[in-house]
């Protein structure tokens, strides 16, 4: 092969994901950025990482680990088990969510079922169908999205707040 | 206060096969089925059960195909997706093989139809994971059809309906603070017919009705004729109760009368 191949190669080797495109940008025609990525796939230097909706292909190294969504993790959470509770009751009060979510080692009291609750209320996950009745009654909710497995959590994003315009910049590393 | 419904019979027992299925023996097979009629707490004990185990659940519809049946395994274990019935089953078997956590296939009777069954097979086989099929009570004898899915199973476990044991441990957390009689738990579980969803929403409507009153107990006598949460369809009305009654004269029609009548009369 020529001295450009493995001039592009060295140049992708250590991309965690990339397309043609972005080989193609690092100086070919597309026609050889699609030649030499069968080249490599060929060889075994590279793995189709994920097919986007388009079912555009990417690609990245066989020698990194694979990039994208990783599955989803088997430690037990709180937001986990109560995220995993919602989804299967479909329609709950924090009294359901607490009971079916204190397993697997997990503790959450009604109190955090209530909070969580109202958390994913502001978020939009799910919707109060009536309201609690301090004392007497808890408020009901049923779930509007089921975004999926990993459970949606509360975080603190630190950053700058421009009240002008309303636009948020997230600090360098997000959380706070 | 943190309320637990795992002591529930029908918890224990699916959490009870997850355990016996997830700790067989080297060469025992590696499905189960947990069965029984609907509305008796199968979706509530799976719920608790994934949370033990920390399991991938997935809710059959009827509408679902074997590709979107992979799709929704695919999705619930997090993978990207991939191209193909044959790779995502292989990508599947490959993610449990490595976590060993269960699979729950949930409503496991819609799987019979449009060969979906035998996807879950081939999932089990690449992985030899537990594979635990939740389904109707019919499920059991259905799956005889397919020899090779019958023999794979390692236990069959029949679901429990909900009796007063049951009920006494819902009333901690469903009326929490409210003394529930026996004759008025006995009434809400023979109303609930086996549900503990009915149990629990019939325990919640005896807490709010004693607490409205600033009762701290509640029984059968504070309860009255109010109907119970049943699950059962409104009475068939029969058009006749609606149709006016026919009558032949009318009873206040006046009649005057005559002269000779009225010195008859006075």
């Amino acid at each position: 092969m020529s001295e450009l191949f493995e001039q592009m190669w060295d140049e992708v080797k250590n991309l965690p994901e990339f397309d043609w495109k972005a080989v193609s940008d690092r100086g070919c025609s597309a026609e050889t950025a699609a030649r030499y990525i069968r080249h490599w796939l060929k060889d075994g230097r590279v793995r189709v990482s994920r097919l986007a909706r388009n079912n555009k292909r990417w690609y990245s190294p066989s020698h990194l680990p694979p990039a994208g969504p990783q599955p989803v993790s088997a430690e037990a959470t709180p937001e986990g088990n109560m995220w995993r509770a919602m989804r299967h009751l479909r329609q709950f009060n924090p009294t359901d969510i607490a009971a079916h979510a204190n397993a697997g080692g997990i503790e959450v009291t009604i109190e955090k079922a209530r909070a969580y609750c109202r958390q994913l209320t502001a978020s939009g996950h799910i919707k109060a169908l009536s309201k609690a009745i301090p004392g007497t009654r808890e408020a009901h909710y049923k779930l509007l999205e089921d975004s999926g497995p990993r459970a949606p959590r509360p975080v603190r994003m630190a950053g700058i707040l421009d009240p002008n315009t309303g636009a948020f910049a997230p600090s360098k590393g997000g959380a706070a | 206060m943190t309320p637990s419904i795992a002591p529930l019979r029908n918890v224990a027992a699916l959490i009870g096969l997850v355990e016996r299925v997830q700790e067989r023996a080297f060469g025992l097979p590696g499905m189960a089925t947990f069965y029984g009629p609907s509305g008796w707490g199968k979706t509530t004990a799976v719920t608790v059960a994934a949370n033990e185990y920390q399991a991938h659940v997935v809710q059959v519809k009827d509408c679902w195909t074997p590709t979107y049946f992979a799709q929704a395994i695919l999705r619930e274990i997090g993978l990207p997706p991939v191209r193909g019935v044959a790779a995502m089953v292989d990508a599947i078997g490959a993610q449990l093989a490595r976590s060993d956590r269960p699979l729950i296939i949930d409503d496991a009777q819609y799987l019979l139809r449009k060969r979906m069954i035998e996807l879950a097979r081939d999932i089990y086989e690449s992985c030899q994971a537990p594979v635990i099929l939740v389904g109707e009570e019919k499920l059991p004898q259905d799956l005889t059809r397919w020899e090779n899915i019958h023999n794979r199973q390692l236990a069959w476990e029949p679901a429990l309906a909900c009796n007063m044991s049951d009920a006494e441990k819902l009333v901690p957390i469903y009326a929490s603070g409210v003394d529930v009689a026996d004759d008025l738990l006995a009434a809400i579980v023979d109303a609930s017919a086996g549900s503990i969803r009915r149990v629990a929403t019939n325990l919640a409507s005896a807490r709010e009705l004693a607490k409205g009153r600033g009762r701290r107990n509640a029984d059968l006598d504070l309860w009255g004729t109010r109907p119970f949460t049943t699950g059962q369809p409104p009475t068939v009305r029969r058009v006749e109760d609606f149709r006016p009654v026919a009558r032949t004269e009318r009873a206040d029609t006046v009649v005057p009368l005559s002269g000779d009548a009225k010195a008859v009369r006075s």
